[in-house]
């Protein structure tokens, strides 16, 4: 594998990953209003902790996209 | 012994354990593997192993084994917790009974939460999203297990298509580390590495002088011309290169190596120009002993049996949602489960959850039930993404899971790959998990009645 193509794709691959950036932030915030929800009424801790979860699964959804993308860049094209 | 001395001798047995199995085995009980590990083939589809059977069509890949192993142990754990309890007829479980009763409950309490208790749940929704969970959490660990990923089988790199390495009898020789191997570029060098794979040579050439090779090349064109009439398929498909090309080869590499002494006796070389120059010459002469060779070695390398060519090795077992086929196979299956649980909840009134026919026909008491039926219709699409997004998280997480074992693996042979084995563990469990509770999720929400909110909008209104 040599070539600025190899380079170029490796460039690639990097700047897909940084729309990982917004899944990080947004799963901070959904775990930081669990927690603070769990604090003030713990007896709802776990209500709270099951959507939690299945917020904090969509997010990270789309993370995934991300590094699928950065993977194809690298090893299909 | 108090527990602290009890604790320090366990981990220091377990350092020695690791110190021993990962510097003296592979450097001194294994002497022809070379100072770094070689990288497996990465390739995002399943690679293929064995073709033809049950049809000539069929590709068995390593991904598949991996699904069979799964599904094999899973069948296995559910006959075992047969036995344990004796046909469910125990009286009071034992330890094996209990468990599994006690996955089996994890699970349960999760699908009596999110669906209720109807008939239909324990019938149908239950298992289904049981099955996905044990198969998964199997599935996704056994890539954890050592042997598979890493034992496979050895062939040749496709021409323009692998990165390969040279081969010292059945391991991978690889003596520089942080190297990601050799590409295979050209039609002749894939011939003459099958030819060693396949057996048809085994030794190196030898070495020989311009004069020698000369000869060699003027009898056997010499031979050929008069057995050109003759000359038939050798009865049966060694497609690899002629005798006659094998020593063309070796012959121009006679003269590289000549052309390439003469340039090194230059005066006004760089180092760098210096440095490529003598990796040419020693690819030359290792290309007069191995024709069409690309891995330049030594001549003890050469006397050791190490052998020039680009060798890979693909594995014969690779985790099952490594594969995207099983991930979006497994996620259509979930897509149609989950119209089928509507529907026989709900029956044809599923579909106003897409075409809200009855915020049409109450269009002249409440005017704006036109945005619930857009709503409807953006329904549909959420229906697809569900689909994909099922489909490409598990692939994602566990196929970048799986490269990231690859990789440190290749990097710290030592103690760190250990930690990446711990977060492989967790990212296993989780996402299976999430797999099976999207499923129950998105099912529970399909048998919901939705006619009853509008009812109570009206009431509040």
């Amino acid at each position: 594998m040599e070539g600025i193509d190899v380079g170029l794709k490796a460039v690639g691959a990097g700047l897909a990953m940084i729309g990982a950036l917004g899944p990080g932030i947004g799963i901070g915030l959904l775990v930081n209003g669990a927690l603070n929800a769990m604090g003030r009424n713990p007896d709802a801790a776990n209500t709270v902790q099951t959507n939690m979860i299945l917020g904090i699964v969509f997010t990270e959804a789309v993370a995934i996209y991300c590094l699928v993308v950065a993977l194809i860049i690298l090893f299909v094209l | 012994m108090s527990v602290n001395q009890r604790g320090m001798m366990i981990f220091f047995f377990i350092l020695a354990f690791a110190v021993i199995l990962c510097g003296v085995v592979p450097f001194m009980l294994l002497p022809g593997a070379g100072i770094a590990m070689a990288l497996p083939v990465i390739q995002v589809p399943g690679e293929v192993y064995a073709k033809g059977m049950p049809s000539p069509d069929f590709e068995f890949t390593n991904t598949l084994m991996g699904t069979l192993i799964a599904d094999a142990i899973v069948i296995l754990l559910a006959l075992l917790a047969r036995r344990a309890s004796n046909g469910w007829t125990k009286e009071v479980p034992g330890r094996g009974q209990g468990l599994m009763e006690g996955f089996i409950g994890f699970v349960y309490g999760l699908v009596k939460q999110m669906a209720g208790t109807r008939a239909i749940v324990r019938n149908l929704l239950f298992p289904l999203v049981a099955s996905i969970f044990f198969f998964l959490l199997i599935g996704n660990w056994l890539e954890l297990i050592p042997g598979v990923d890493s034992v496979g089988i050895m062939h040749c790199g496709e021409p323009d298509k692998h990165n390969g390495y040279a081969r010292s009898g059945s391991l991978l020789y690889n003596d520089a580390a942080l190297f990601s191997g050799y590409a295979v570029a050209t039609e002749e060098q894939y011939l003459m590495c099958e030819d060693y794979l396949l057996g048809y040579e085994t030794e190196s050439f030898g070495v020989a002088s311009v004069a020698e090779l000369e000869e060699e090349v003027a009898t056997l064109s010499a031979s050929e011309a008069e057995h050109a009439e003759e000359e038939d398929d050798h009865g049966g498909g060694h497609h690899g290169l002629s005798d006659l090309q094998k020593a063309e080869a070796r012959l121009e590499a006679a003269y590289a190596v000549e052309s390439l002494t003469v340039a090194l006796e230059a005066e006004d070389l760089t180092e760098e120009e210096q440095a490529a120059l003598e990796t040419e010459l020693l690819l030359a002469q290792t290309q007069i002993q191995y024709p069409h060779a690309i891995v330049p070695l030594n001549q003890d390398q050469i006397e050791s049996g190490v052998q020039p060519y680009g060798f890979i090795v693909t594995p014969y077992v690779r985790a099952a949602a490594t594969d995207l086929n099983l991930t979006l196979a497994l996620a259509l299956i979930s897509f149609f489960a989950i119209q089928y649980f509507g529907i026989s909840a709900l029956g044809a009134g599923y579909f106003q959850k897409f075409i809200n026919i009855g915020a049409l026909g109450n269009l002249s008491k409440r005017p704006l039930g036109a945005v619930d039926f857009l709503v409807g219709l953006f329904e549909i699409i959420s229906e697809f993404s569900k689909v994909i997004s099922l489909a490409f998280r598990l692939f994602g997480n566990i196929f970048a899971g799986q490269l990231l074992l690859f990789i440190m693996a290749f990097l710290v042979a030592t103690m760190l790959p250990v930690i990446f084995y711990g977060l492989e563990f967790i990212v296993g469990f989780i996402q299976a998990l999430v797999f099976a509770v999207l499923t129950l999720v998105f099912s529970a929400q399909a048998m919901e009645d939705h006619s009853h909110h509008d009812d109570e909008h009206g009431h509040e209104h």
